[in-house]
């Protein structure tokens, strides 16, 4: 009773993404009018062969006519050779369907991902919004492919069949669906019970693979620490489980199949006794008792389909509903209706007036912080982590808005400036080197794709970086990816800072690297910051206190708000949080004083 | 990658030996399976005798006769349903059982390996043949006792027609073997083709994934357009393979239907010219159809039996490919206990390589006294981290020996040796497990007391006791996500609770920033009190904590001296530090 009320709850929550599917499908509903009909049709041409034999029985052998068995032979080739042709055509125009739907939703989530703000992928886990587009559209092709297919096919076989066992004789019909309730009733139990077990086999299994990889993955410390036995009794135990949990399906499954066979020959033993009897007169011929025997297949045959299309139904409609429940969010900043361009060319003034920013209600970030960068300036942000450092660079690049006042560029409220043209202007060099797959060049021309190889290279020299790409296996053309490369954090770095410079923008953003790079790169990459800094208003997020000092202007920031604000020099003999911070650095690199000062 | 050479006769072996193993419920299954045939070659035989001899006879239905063969057909229904039960389930839990139990051997033997191992093989590559490669043998074992009983169904039903009538037998069961063929070709086929759509959904993944992860930049440099292109293009593979798909079920499947429905048209005109001749009788012509009825399922399963054999041929061979792997770094056969004493650690005229004639060190000796720290210094490439994984013997020297208290560690009981070393790497590997339980992966019976006493020496304590469920938290791929300053001071934890003879820090802080070294080095500065340690570093506060630093270059000893010496006397010395110095004021 639960599992009902819960299945029709989840059927009315689909209703808007039923609709929207269909919306989706409808140009397309030629093609699914003629896939719908050659599926009947084909079930049609099936349902009709026992009749025909029937009439060959009754007519042409017990009947003695030799002509009726040659037009029921004609006919039986000709429903063979439709039943091909329909199903051919039912095969192809459903995967077609079925395939175009998917190729289209699948564009229309990615993309509608590309319009959401930063805010959405901030709060959403990345595994969840890759399962949208892989788990469920798998989901989604199951049902597509061969549960639309099997429902038309198997209820249409099985609406079939009972007319006409009831035409046939209607007696003979309600002896034979005797076996129809049991049937039923007994696939119903299955299904929920085989549904459990089939889940604990999924949890098993998990269960088995994740202790695989990680001890594969994890094999130097497993060997290092000698926990090789112990781990193999414990797999042993995991692996034992699983086994266990596929045995319960089996069991389960050896009870429900003998009882369905065991159905299957009562059926045929109650035609052949209350049909052979002849109890309902001379309508029931031998080629009547035949004909059930053999329709007798299309009713055991359609339900047990059904009850498999249920899980794939379900879930279908689950992933479904997540589907279209991630297309329903809209994207939080909106985009300005009329927005003239920048004047050109862009000064760089970025200027927070009375900004205040939360990213829920009840934890404020940014306290109405107000300050002007001025065009050209070096500013390096500092403070302890979670001062507001980053959501000041968030807002300065309208990942997020203020929720309080205003940011602008050369006096213009970002809010009122076109997303694709503030991206153009204000450029963020992340902290961590990020590589989408592809070359090296591949990824230095993500800033200007319509640079040329000429420009590249030379932008790479200036930045001098251009020798060490040379370095490599393949130069330029070096295949990287965002998992797995062989490049160095620095090397990363590099190359994401010459994505940057090449793109050239007005103001540019930086999120200095907190961890230390390894000695070879790590003054490449400081030289390449500074040049790329070099002669645009910049705002560096500095986790070094050679950042800082090479900054024109500083901004300490602390609890969300600016609590210091001047050079180096200034703030340094100004005894607050800048200098005292500054102490420590010195303090912290004394080993780095002696290498540097011990050889002089 | 290179393509793996597969033995194919190795892979059909091993899946015998399997067979060969569970011989008693395979043959069990088997004895089902004839059952089950015979039962239901009965049933369509009786239906037909109930026709001729009590239906379709003179003077009308015998009753009795009639009740009688109606409660045999569902008499051999219920044994054929038992049979079926039977058949089922010694056939499926015989497969699982060979799954799980290659699954263990798998997972055994990777254990026993030895690093050079894991170095040449990927870990996906392991995981797919404990998953899908086991899976293809699972199948085929499955496969093979339910496909024998239809063979034997096939084979019945062709005598039992033969016996009636030999032209007819021959001409109706005459095209069920081309649709084995079929299936076999079309399964051939279809198994690439879904491979490719397969291929294609992993390439759409990585490409979501790439552009989630990449989310800001995308946004940053207004690259969205791209992405989509991107994504087009590989949504586009997919729907053209799945389409290629398609295109080879609609060739092959209707076949599959339409020629058992020419077998039936055989007996429909043929068979119903032989009643009106009076060759054959009415209920004979009955059965033969439901007979003809129950042979088309079989005949496709044979084909895909043959194809399902194919590949979990080629899956076991892969499999084998794993099993027959030795172990390079074995126990001595006299192997003795570690001997008393405090860890010195002592390298002679060590020569050692990956790869044939490219030593990585060269002649390198050295001492580490007892109860002292080593730093090794040196540009990358030196050769400082080798050092770090020969003292467990994760790889054997070429040439020379290495001594823990004057005994050479191959000659020492190999776990004996690798427990009495604690190890803190680069990168620290959690298991997906409590964080209680990752400091004690070490030392399993260590009590709740040691364990808090390790955390503290390594200043773990306050982050853990913050975390939602303290030492209970989960970690790992699964669990809580932690700092790498974090996770380094779990390792150095998990280190200190073996109560390590020798302690290996393999830059064991270079992936945290610079606050966060400086609290590693206080935990590191207490962990290492009077115990033999090896700092492996390119941290110049780091190398401050050792008592001795070792300068490395191209595999062998440059020079040797506390960090002071080094730095007024060694040019080279200066020039490797050098390049750590901050920038140049």
């Amino acid at each position: 009773m639960n599992e009902e009320t819960r299945t029709r709850r989840e059927i009315e929550a689909a209703a808007p993404s039923l609709s929207g599917m269909w919306k989706m499908l409808s140009p397309r509903w030629r093609v699914i009018a003629v896939a719908s009909l050659a599926i009947c049709l084909f079930a049609a041409s099936n349902l009709a062969r026992p009749i025909v034999i029937q009439q060959a029985i009754d007519d042409g052998l017990i009947g003695g006519d030799g002509s009726a068995i040659v037009v029921a032979s004609i006919l039986f080739l000709a429903l063979a050779f439709a039943g091909y042709v329909f199903q051919a055509l039912s095969t192809y125009t459903v995967t077609w369907v079925g395939q175009q739907f998917l190729r289209d939703l699948r564009m229309r989530l990615f993309t509608h991902y590309q319009r959401l703000s930063m805010s959405f992928f901030d709060r959403e886990s990345s595994g969840k919004l890759v399962a949208r587009m892989t788990a469920d559209m798998n989901a989604l092709t199951d049902v597509l492919n061969n549960g639309f297919l099997m429902v038309v096919q198997a209820l249409f076989l099985l609406l079939g069949t009972v007319v006409i066992l009831f035409v046939l004789s209607w007696q003979l019909a309600l002896i034979s669906l005797i076996v129809l309730p049991p049937l039923v009733v007994a696939t119903a139990i299955f299904r929920v019970y085989s549904a459990q077990a089939y889940e604990a086999v999924r949890d098993r299994i998990s269960d088995v693979l994740v202790h695989m990889q990680e001890t594969f993955a994890g094999m130097r410390v497993v060997q290092a620490y000698a926990r090789e036995g112990h781990n193999v009794e414990r797999f042993g135990a995991v692996n034992e489980l699983n086994y266990e949990a596929n045995l319960r399906t089996v069991r389960i499954s050896s009870m429900y199949i003998p009882f369905i066979e065991w159905l299957g020959g009562v059926g045929v033993g109650l035609i052949l006794y209350f049909g052979g009897r002849g109890v309902f007169g001379a309508e029931v011929s031998v080629g009547t008792v035949a004909a059930f025997i053999f329709y007798l297949n299309f009713i055991f045959q359609p339900i047990q389909q059904l009850s498999q299309v249920y899980d794939m139904l379900q879930s279908g409609t689950a992933a479904l509903n997540k589907i279209f429940g991630l297309l329903a969010i809209e994207p939080e900043l909106k985009e300005p209706r009329a927005a003239p361009p920048l004047a050109r060319p862009v000064r760089g003034e970025l200027k927070f007036d009375g900004v205040s920013f939360a990213y829920t209600p009840e934890t404020v970030v940014l306290h109405s912080v107000g300050v002007t960068i001025e065009p050209g300036q070096r500013v390096a942000l500092v403070g302890p982590t979670g001062a507001g450092k980053s959501t000041m660079a968030k807002l300065m690049m309208r990942f997020y808005d203020p929720t309080e006042g205003s940011v602008s560029l050369d006096g213009r409220d970002l809010r009122g400036v076109a997303t694709a043209e503030l991206r153009r202007t204000v450029i963020m060099v992340p902290q961590e080197g990020f590589l989408f797959s592809g070359t090296i060049a591949e990824n230095i021309l993500f800033g200007r794709p319509d640079a040329t190889t000429e420009e590249l290279i030379a932008a790479c020299q200036a930045l001098g970086v251009h020798d060490l790409i040379e370095s490599l296996p393949s130069g330029y053309d070096t295949m990287v990816s965002y998992r797995g490369s062989r490049l160095s954090a620095g090397e990363k770095q590099l190359v994401s800072v010459a994505r940057a410079f090449l793109a050239d923008p007005p103001v540019l953003i930086l999120d200095e690297a907190t961890s230390s790079l390894d000695p070879g790169t790590e003054s490449l990459v400081e030289a390449a910051i500074r040049r790329v800094l070099a002669g645009r208003t910049s705002v560096v997020i500095a986790h070094r206190l050679s950042t800082a000092e090479q900054a024109e202007r500083v901004l300490v920031v602390d609890d969300g708000r600016i609590i210091e604000d001047g050079t180096h020099e200034e703030l340094v003999t100004r005894d607050g949080y800048y200098a005292a911070l500054h102490r420590k650095w010195m303090e912290r690199s004394q080993p780095f004083e002696v290498a540097s000062e011990a050889p002089d | 990658m290179t393509e793996e050479q597969l033995d194919l006769r190795a892979g059909a072996g091993l899946i015998a030996r399997e067979i060969r193993r569970q011989a008693r419920p395979l043959s069990l299954a088997l004895l089902c399976a004839l059952i089950w045939t015979i039962a239901r070659l009965a049933i369509p035989v009786l239906t037909g005798e109930a026709i001729d001899r009590a239906i379709d006879v003179p003077g009308g239905p015998k009753l009795d006769l009639l009740l009688a063969l109606a409660l045999a057909v569902a008499a051999m229904a219920a044994v054929q349903g038992g049979a079926a039960a039977f058949r089922r389930y010694f056939a499926m839990s015989t497969s699982y059982r060979v799954e799980t139990d290659l699954r263990g051997e798998l997972y055994n033997r990777v254990n026993r390996l030895s690093f050079d191992y894991y170095d040449r093989t990927a870990t996906g590559q392991l995981m797919s043949r404990g998953s899908t490669d086991l899976h293809e043998i699972q199948l085929l074992v499955v496969l093979i006792p339910i496909n024998t009983a239809f063979l034997m169904m096939a084979v019945g039903a062709f005598f039992l027609l033969l016996r009636v009538h030999v032209a007819l037998a021959v001409l109706a069961i005459g095209i069920y073997p081309l649709v084995t063929a079929l299936t076999f070709r079309f399964y051939n086929k279809l198994f690439p083709a879904t491979a490719r759509v397969q291929q294609g959904l992993g390439d759409l993944t990585s490409v979501v994934e790439e552009n989630i992860a990449g989310a800001r930049l995308v946004r940053s440099f207004g690259r969205e357009q791209h992405e989509i292109e991107r994504l087009g293009r590989v949504a586009d593979q997919i729907y053209d393979d799945n389409m290629e798909v398609a295109r080879l079920r609609t060739a092959y499947t209707p076949l599959f239907f339409l020629l058992p429905a020419l077998g039936q048209l055989v007996i429909l005109a043929y068979g119903g010219w032989l009643v009106l001749e009076e060759q054959i009788s009415v209920g004979e012509f009955v059965a033969f159809f439901q007979l003809l009825n129950m042979l088309v399922w079989p005949v496709q399963g044979l084909g895909e039996m043959v194809a399902s054999a194919q590949r979990s041929v080629t899956s076991a061979a892969r499999l084998w490919n794993v099993l027959r792997e030795e172990p390079t770094i074995r126990q001595a056969s006299h192997a003795r206990s570690l001997p008393e004493g405090n860890g010195e650690v002592r390298f002679e005229d060590v020569w050692f390589s990956y790869e044939p004639d490219r030593p990585v060190l060269r002649d390198l000796s050295m001492r580490v006294p007892a109860g002292t720290a080593v730093a090794l210094v040196g540009p990358t490439g030196c050769g400082k981290s080798t050092v770090a994984q020969l003292v467990p013997r994760f790889y054997d020297v070429d040439a020379g020996s290495i001594q823990i208290d004057g005994v050479d560690i191959r000659e020492l009981k190999l776990q004996e040796l690798r427990r009495s070393i604690g190890l803190v790497f680069e990168d620290t590997f959690l298991f997906s497990d409590t964080i209680g339980n990752n400091i004690a992966y070490g030392r399993l019976n260590a009590s709740d007391e040691e364990i808090r006493e390790a955390a503290r020496l390594a200043q773990a304590t306050e982050f853990i006791e913050r975390l939602p469920e303290g030492y209970d938290t989960v970690v790992g791929e699964q669990g809580y996500s932690l700092s790498g300053g974090q996770r380094q001071r779990l390792a150095i934890a998990r280190a200190v609770l073996t109560q390590p003879r020798v302690l290996i820090l393999d830059d064991a802080t270079s992936s945290v920033d610079a606050r966060m070294e400086e609290e590693i080095r206080g935990a590191l500065r207490q962990v290492m009190k009077g115990r033999t340690t090896i700092i492996i570093s390119h941290r110049l506060a780091t190398i401050a904590l050792a008592d001795q630093v070792v300068l490395l270059d191209e595999g062998r000893v440059l020079d040797m001296g506390t960090h002071t010496e080094l730095m007024l006397s060694n040019e080279r010395y200066r020039e490797v530090l050098g390049q750590l110095a901050v920038t140049p004021r």
